[in-house]
Order: structure tokens, then sequence, then C-alpha cells
């Protein structure tokens, strides 16, 4: 586990390369971390500096490197651990309409963890996240949370347990406004509130729109919204149900990775499953991945260490030749299948050297490659075609 | 300074932030203050005489007291659900729903409430434009003009403007012997536990008299009377004998009573004078003493002028409060003059009795009859003395006596409080449970009180008791559906049942009142008429409607555990 010396040692590597945004997200999480009220006036007063300034990057990475420097001073407590946070054991889910059965689901997250949650449409994903938040009972199995929430009662217990669906409601009102009387139901309130809330604005990209309303904000942004709110109240479990579906590219992986450092927090770490069909973004942030299919798992992690599956090569391809030049080129690989989709290739050997042998074959014969992935440990393999 | 109270509450006090209660306390009492110069302004000495002061409001005003209210919960309900803390699952504080709903109910009691700011501000108003003292002069000065004012708009009573009157208003009777009599006492009066006996006679019978005795040239007949009292706590029955008294008057009293009672009718009555030396003054007396002699020496020596100044007098006074009226005092007074004051009709009855007033049926119709055709040709014949709105001069008289003698009107002050508590239900629950739920659970409501109902009747028991034992039923079937089996019922149907068990609060606290009262009970043994129920506890609106509050309270945090329920 990181300390928050480390932190912000790291933290401040991305100033002195100059990488400004991510430093600058990664330098409010470390300020977060602090839960020092004096800290995040700090920070925000260096954001509207920041906002403001006509000074050169070097300035701002000045300053940020001097600011994260003088967090170092703050004891943060530690609470990054491996513990339980909610188990789920047997569980299956029957509807009435239709013959689709969910589970049985056997899963065990802890603090910290980040679970990816794949598969086609209709096969489950949203009805586990629901069960999991407690917003859709089951009928069989049992979940357990554990550390301090246990005791809850239901509502309680779901005050902790934050779902957000794949379309999220619309508020009324500021951005700004809903944020602190989010933040005053959950405790913060006075001065702390108005340092909190715009913490959390700045730390989501949010202060430009902290006084614009929903129908003012792109979809992209109103996830960022909820994200903020979010993180407000302090979740112990965080569901997220498509959080990637109305977002550009670059906007993907902004949340991702804040998502990322977010669950893996020092002072405040939670467990965060998240459903979606950006399979390799989930993938790069993912500690466990968990496809369904039919309603039933797969645990991608455990099947991996299935022998047949540990020592075969899987790679997605795109190519300007043909089939037949295709398979002539890679005749010498043993190759178990080989599938086209119409559009890419799915390609299976046995190989202990992965895509090396592969692509050696391919610039060999002159295979013109558009687009090429290495599959292997990638829950894609589990789709078909 | 606005903004940032707004922002204190937003920071500080989430729940008066979102139910916006000191904005609507600010609201509500800009509206009593608003209804409070409407009523003053409302009103004026014109408008005193068209209705009571209690009914101004359910004028005009009342619609736009409603249209006011109405835009207000608009505006508020558009703030209010903006916010919503238990849609998202924020953590709630301790008596969350309590808290709101009072914050709720206290500002809607205030704003529907404007009924008493309008009326106060029309008393006070009423006050100010009114003089007491004058008020006491001017009913002097119309009383006394009064029997000399032989018109009024409409119909007209005979009594009040013949002189001298065929029927005294008194009851003076001849017995079978011929005399006239007056009773002191009724005798048909039955109270529960009291028992009279008047000897199986219908009326008085001289025969049984007991004496008589002759006070200033009026006999008065003695007689007995016997009464049975039963005392059920001892079961104890007695007997005891009353003298009664029976009048016989002199024929000089007889035309005391009917000189005296001739103008017997004032258009002002005493007990609506604001004097207080007046208070101990029965009408009569008040008659006797201020009118009746001068009214008597004025007709004895036909004093045209002093019948003038009187009606001019009385004039004076309508123009002071701007009574409409068509009279001219001199045409008045050639009238009485010329018929000699004797401005009666000659009725004859075709009853046998020789009787001043006639007592049989008969000749109750045929006396109505002869006078609804005297008034009939009074009215066409005397259209040219004109007429004067004598309804508003007693109108005025009773609205100042309202103001100053003003009683909280209890009626409406629970019709008030029992609207406000629903509206501040209402909003809890659209607050708490998903829209179309809310929506289900009128019509649910609606099949299950129905269904209760036929049974009710079906049953043919004791009906209302049997339709709150079934509503009982219906609701604890919900409540078992949320309980037992938690899982297997979706949140929709168990929301709607939990409405179920709003709606039925009222009879509830309704079937509770009956407990206690039941349970408040005693039954008493006595020998003589076998069993009486004794009541320790009556019910008050009060009492129904503190107990339906805690009953309210109670149902309250299930909205908490009903929005936490996952679904099917």
């Amino acid at each position: 586990m990181q300390n928050f010396v480390e932190k912000t040692e790291e933290v401040k590597h991305h100033f002195i390369k100059n990488d400004v945004h991510l430093g600058f997200r990664r330098l409010i999480d470390c300020a977060l971390e602090t839960q020092h009220m004096q800290v995040f006036q700090q920070c925000i007063e260096l954001n509207e500096w920041k906002e403001n300034a006509t000074t050169d990057a070097n300035e701002i990475n000045q300053k940020c490197i001097q600011f994260l420097d003088s967090l170092k001073k703050y004891e943060v407590k530690n609470n990054a651990s491996k513990n339980i946070l909610a188990q789920a054991q047997g569980i299956e889910k029957r509807f009435n309409r239709g013959n689709f059965k969910l589970g049985t689901i056997d899963i065990e997250i802890n603090f910290g963890d980040i679970w990816g949650l794949v598969g086609e449409n209709g096969n489950g994903k949203t009805t586990l996240l629901r069960i999991l938040a407690k917003d859709l009972s089951y009928d069989k199995g049992s979940i357990k949370y554990y550390a301090d929430i246990n005791r809850l009662n239901d509502y309680d217990l779901r005050t902790q347990l934050i779902y957000i669906p794949q379309r999220t409601p619309k508020w009324f009102g500021l951005l700004k406004t809903n944020l602190k009387y989010t933040a005053t139901h959950y405790g913060i309130t006075g001065n702390e509130n108005e340092l909190w809330v715009m913490m959390m604005i700045i730390r989501f990209g949010l202060y430009p729109f902290r006084n614009h309303n929903w129908s003012e904000l792109s979809s992209g942004y109103k996830m960022r919204f909820e994200l903020a709110r979010t993180f407000l109240r302090k979740p112990k479990l965080l569901l997220l149900d498509e959080p990637l579906a109305n977002l550009d590219v670059l906007s993907q992986q902004i949340v991702l990775e804040d998502l990322k450092y977010m669950a893996k927090s020092i002072s405040n770490p939670l467990g965060i499953i998240l459903s979606s069909q950006q399979l390799f973004e989930v993938e790069k942030v993912s500690d466990k991945i968990i496809f369904l299919k039919q309603g039933s798992p797969t645990l991608l992690h455990e099947k991996l260490q299935h022998d047949e599956i540990k020592n075969s090569v899987m790679v997605e391809l795109e190519i300007e030749n043909n089939r037949t030049e295709l398979e002539q080129a890679l005749q010498p690989l043993t190759l178990t299948d080989i599938k086209f989709n119409g559009g890419q290739y799915i390609v299976e050997y046995h190989h202990t050297e992965g895509l090396q042998p592969m692509l050696e074959l391919l610039i060999k014969h002159h295979i013109r490659i558009k687009y090429v992935r290495d599959i292997s440990t990638s829950s894609r393999r589990l789709f078909n075609a | 300074m606005f903004k940032n109270f707004q922002q204190y509450l937003l920071e500080n006090k989430p729940i008066y932030y979102q139910t916006k209660f000191w904005q609507m306390m600010g609201v509500a009492i800009f509206i009593w203050l608003f209804s409070w110069v409407c009523g003053f302004m409302a009103i004026d000495v014109v408008e005193l005489q068209r209705s009571s002061i209690r009914n101004f409001y359910f004028g005009s005003f009342a619609v736009v007291h409603i249209i006011i209210v109405v835009i207000v919960y608009v505006i508020w309900a558009l703030a209010f659900f903006k916010t919503n803390a238990i849609q998202h699952f924020y953590p709630l504080s301790k008596f969350y729903h309590h808290k709101l709903f009072i914050q709720i109910v206290v500002p809607a009691l205030l704003l529907v409430s404007a009924y008493y700011p309008y009326t106060y501000g029309i008393i006070v108003h009423t006050k100010l434009i009114l003089n007491k003292t004058e008020l006491i002069n001017d009913a002097l000065v119309a009383n006394k003009a009064y029997p000399f004012l032989v018109q009024s708009k409409d119909a007209y009573n005979l009594e009040e403007r013949i002189y001298p009157s065929p029927f005294p208003v008194n009851i003076i009777k001849k017995n079978d012997n011929n005399e006239w009599m007056q009773p002191t006492i009724f005798y048909h009066v039955k109270y529960t536990n009291h028992v009279i006996d008047t000897n199986g006679l219908a009326y008085f019978n001289p025969a049984i008299c007991n004496s008589k005795t002759r006070i200033e040239g009026d006999e008065y007949i003695l007689y007995t009377s016997h009464n049975e009292s039963i005392k059920y706590d001892s079961c104890h029955i007695e007997n005891y004998t009353l003298v009664d008294t029976f009048i016989i008057p002199s024929q000089q009293m007889v035309k005391h009573y009917r000189d005296v009672l001739n103008f017997s009718s004032l258009i002002i009555q005493q007990q609506n004078l604001p004097l207080d030396s007046f208070v101990s003054l029965t009408d009569k007396d008040y008659y006797q003493k201020y009118l009746v002699t001068d009214v008597h020496q004025i007709v004895n020596t036909k004093n045209a002028k002093a019948i003038n100044d009187r009606i001019n007098a009385f004039l004076a006074v309508c123009n002071k409060y701007k009574i409409k009226h068509t009279i001219v005092p001199q045409t008045i007074t050639d009238y009485l003059i010329k018929n000699d004051f004797k401005i009666r009709y000659n009725l004859t009855t075709n009853n046998n009795y020789n009787l001043i007033y006639p007592e049989t049926e008969t000749a109750v119709a045929d006396e109505s009859a002869m006078v609804e055709t005297v008034r009939e040709k009074n009215a066409e014949e005397e259209k040219y003395l004109g007429y004067v709105e004598f309804e508003s001069i007693s109108n005025i008289y009773n609205n100042y006596n309202q103001a100053i003698h003003y009683e909280f009107e209890n009626g409406i002050c629970w019709v008030l409080i029992s609207l406000a508590l629903f509206l501040a239900t209402f909003i809890v629950l659209a607050h708490s449970v998903d829209g179309v739920s809310g929506l289900l659970s009128i019509p649910a409501t609606g099949i299950i009180l129905l269904f209760c109902g036929l049974i009710a009747i079906t049953v043919h028991h004791d009906e209302s008791l049997i339709f709150i034992y079934c509503l009982i039923a219906a609701c604890f079937i919900g409540f078992g559906f949320y309980n037992v089996r938690p899982s297997s019922i979706s949140r929709r149907l168990t929301t709607i049942f939990m409405l179920l068990g709003f709606y039925a609060i009222p009879f509830f606290a309704t079937l509770l009142f009956f407990v206690i009262h039941e349970f408040s009970k005693s039954r008493k043994q006595n020998m003589c008429s076998g069993t009486y129920d004794v009541y320790g506890y009556e019910a008050q609106p009060m009492h129904i409607i503190l107990l339906g509050i805690l009953l309210l309270f109670l149902y309250l945090p299930l909205l908490k555990k009903l929005k936490a329920k996952a679904d099917e």
C-alpha cells in the first residue's frame, strides 16, 4: 500500500513531466486525503489562481509542487486495507416473466477493489448491480456487508451503497446548490460544506459549470456531477451502471482514472463495481472482471487459470488481405481456431510466447495490418466472435 | 441578506431549506396582514347593513383567498420538490418526517386561516365607525318612531301597525267558566328523571282548584301538582307536591295588557342594544319604560307635530347610516290622523269559541287567510306611504353586538385545522412515495372502502363498526405483506397498502375514540327501571384531531422503511 508521502511524490512527478491536467486532479486527491479545511481552502485558492493565471505552465507547476510539499506535514490516517466490504453468496434471481435467470453469483469485494462487470446487453448486469445495491430483491443466497455498515437498517445501509443508474435522474436547481444540499445531509455543514463542495467541483472538472442547471450540462458532465455528488456522500460501495456510455473517449479515460484513484484512497478507500461495454478501458482499471452470459457469471481471473486457456493465445485482428492469405501466413502456428465476424478476425493458437511469433509471420508475409490486439487475458475472448 | 439566509439554511438546516419554512411563514404572515387590511377596508356603514360580519369572508374574498393559496402552493411545490433527500437515500435526521410534517403544517394552517384576520379587520373597523352612545340614542329614536311607521318594504305584521291590536301578543285565554286566564307555567315538559303529574289533565280545570285569592283585582288560583322524582343511584322514588298558580286577570288588567302590547314589536330589540344599563330589562320592560307612555299620549291627543318630529328624527338616523327609504313624514301623519289611528281591519272568525285568540286549527287557518288578504290589500292601498329598509337597521345593531362580543368560532377552526393536516400529510406522502403508487392508492382505497361497506351491509350487524373492522383488517393485511414477506410483494403494491393505512387514520382515530368511550362506560343497576349506562368520557373534536396526529406520527417512520424496501 502506498503511503501519503509517496503519493504526493508521485503527483509531483506528473508536474515535473508537465502532465498538468492529470497532476492537478491528483493534487486535489492528495488535498482531499488530508481532510483538513485549511488545505481545502488553499487548494481552492490555488485553483482560482490557476483558472485566472496568465503566466506560463512552469509557474503553475512550481506553485503546485510547492503546494504538494506543504501537504507532507499533514498526517493522513491510512485506512487502506484489504478487508472484506461485501460478500454475496449463492445469489439467484429469476424473473416471473420470461425465462431469464441470474446466478448463481458468488463474489467478495474488498475495500479499494474495482470490479468490472461485462457482458452483452440483457445478460443481467444491471440486475446484479441493483441486487448488490439492495434496490432489487433476490430469490436465493445472501449478501453480507461488513465494516461499520453491517448493523445499519435497510435505509441507512442504502445511504452507504450508492447505485448510479445508466440514465441518471433529472435534478433541479443549480449544480452547486444540489451538491451543497447533499453534503449537508451527510453532516457536512457550515463553512466545511462550502469547502468540500468546491473541492469536489474542482476535482471533477465542474468549476466552470458550478452555476449551471441540469439542462445546461452535457451527458458527460451530468455523469461527472453524479460522481461529485457520490463522493461527497463518502460511500462504502459504489455501483455504477454503464458510467461510460455517454462519454467521449477522453472523458472515459478520465472518469476511469478518477474512479481508480478514488477507490484506492488512503484515508477513505471504497469498493467499486462498474458495468460497461468498453471492455478494454474497464479492464485497465479493474482488479477483477465478471463476465455475465445469460445470467451466468464467469470470473475472468479464475477462468484464465485453466490450463487450456493459460497457454492459449487469442488475437483480435483487422487486415486488408483476404482470409486465404491470412491462413497461409499463419500456417506455421498451430491454430486452434480462426473466426471472422465480417470486420475482424479472432485468431486462437497455442504458444508460450504470446503475440510475438504471430506478428513476425504476418510481417514476413506482407500482411497489411490495420488493427491488432492480444485478447488472451481480456474478457473479450469470452464474447462470441 | 435573503441569499445569505438561504445559504445558511442550505448549509446547516436542510429540512428548513427544503420546506422553505421561514419563507412560508413570512408569506403566511403577509397574507394575514393583507387579509386583515382587506377586512378593514371591505367594511363601511352600508356594507354593515347587508350581512353578518361573520359571513363577509364567504363573499368574494374567499375566492381571492383560495386563488392566492393555490398560487402560493404551486410556487412552493416547485421549490419543495426540487430537492428530495429520501428519493436519493440521503441520511435522514431523527424524526425527519415529523419535522417535515410540522414545518409544512404550521404555515399551511396560517395560510388557510385568513378567515380570522379578515373578520378581525372587519370587527376593528366596525368598532371604529359605530359609536356605542350614538347607537343607543339612535335606537331610542328609531323605536319611538316605529309605532307610527305603518309600512315596510315587503310584508309586515299587522300587530305592529294596528291600534289597538286585534291580537294581543301574549296569550290570554278564557277558561270553561268564561274567565280570563294566563298560565304561569308549562306542564308538558318531560325530563328523563323527572315526572310531572298534572292529575291527568291536558289543561287546567278550575274545578280542582284548592284555593283562590285576589290581589289588586287579579284572582290567583292556587292548586297542587304532584311531582315524582326517581334517584337512580339509590333507586328511590321521591314524591313531592308543588303549589302552582293560575292568574285570572281583572278586566282592567286585560285592558292594560292589550294597551301595553299593542306596539309590542320593537325595531331594535333590547338584547341588541349595546347598553349595559339595559341588560337587566326585558323587551317588555324596555318598551313600557321608554316608549309606551309617549305613544299613547300622542295617539290620545292626535299630536301630528309630535309624529312628524319623531319620523323626521328617525329619517335623520336613516340618513346618518345611509339607509334607503322613500318616506315623506307628512304623508304618514296625514294618513294616521285621517283614519283616527284606527288603522285596523275588521276580522271575523268562524270559530264558535268566543275567544279573542283563535285556538283551533280551523280558526288559525281562517285567521291566516284573512291576515294575508288584508296584507295584500294594504300593501296596494298604502304604497304611496313609502318604505324604509328596516332590516338594515337591525343588521347594523346585530353586527355591532357581534363586534363587541365576538366569540371565537370553533367550528371553522376545526375545519381549518383538519384541512391543514390533510394538506401537510398529502405533501409528505407525495414527497416520500412514487407518484404512480400514490395515485393508484386513491382508487384502490375507494374500492376497499366500498368492499368494506358492502360487507357491513350484508352482515347487517352494527354497520359502522363492521366497516371499521374490515378497514383495519385490510390495513393489517397490508402491514403483514410488508413485514412478513418483504421480498414477495412489489414496492408498488406495498405502497398502496401503506397509503391505505394512511387514509384509514381518521377511521382509526374515530374507532379509538369509540373504544375509549366504551371503556369509560359503567353500567349501573336500578331496581326500578333495570340498568342504565353512565359514560365518564365524551369526545371533543380536539381529542379526535390530537389522536389522529398521534397515529399519523406513529405511521410516518414507516415511510422510510417502505422506501428502503427492495423492488421485486
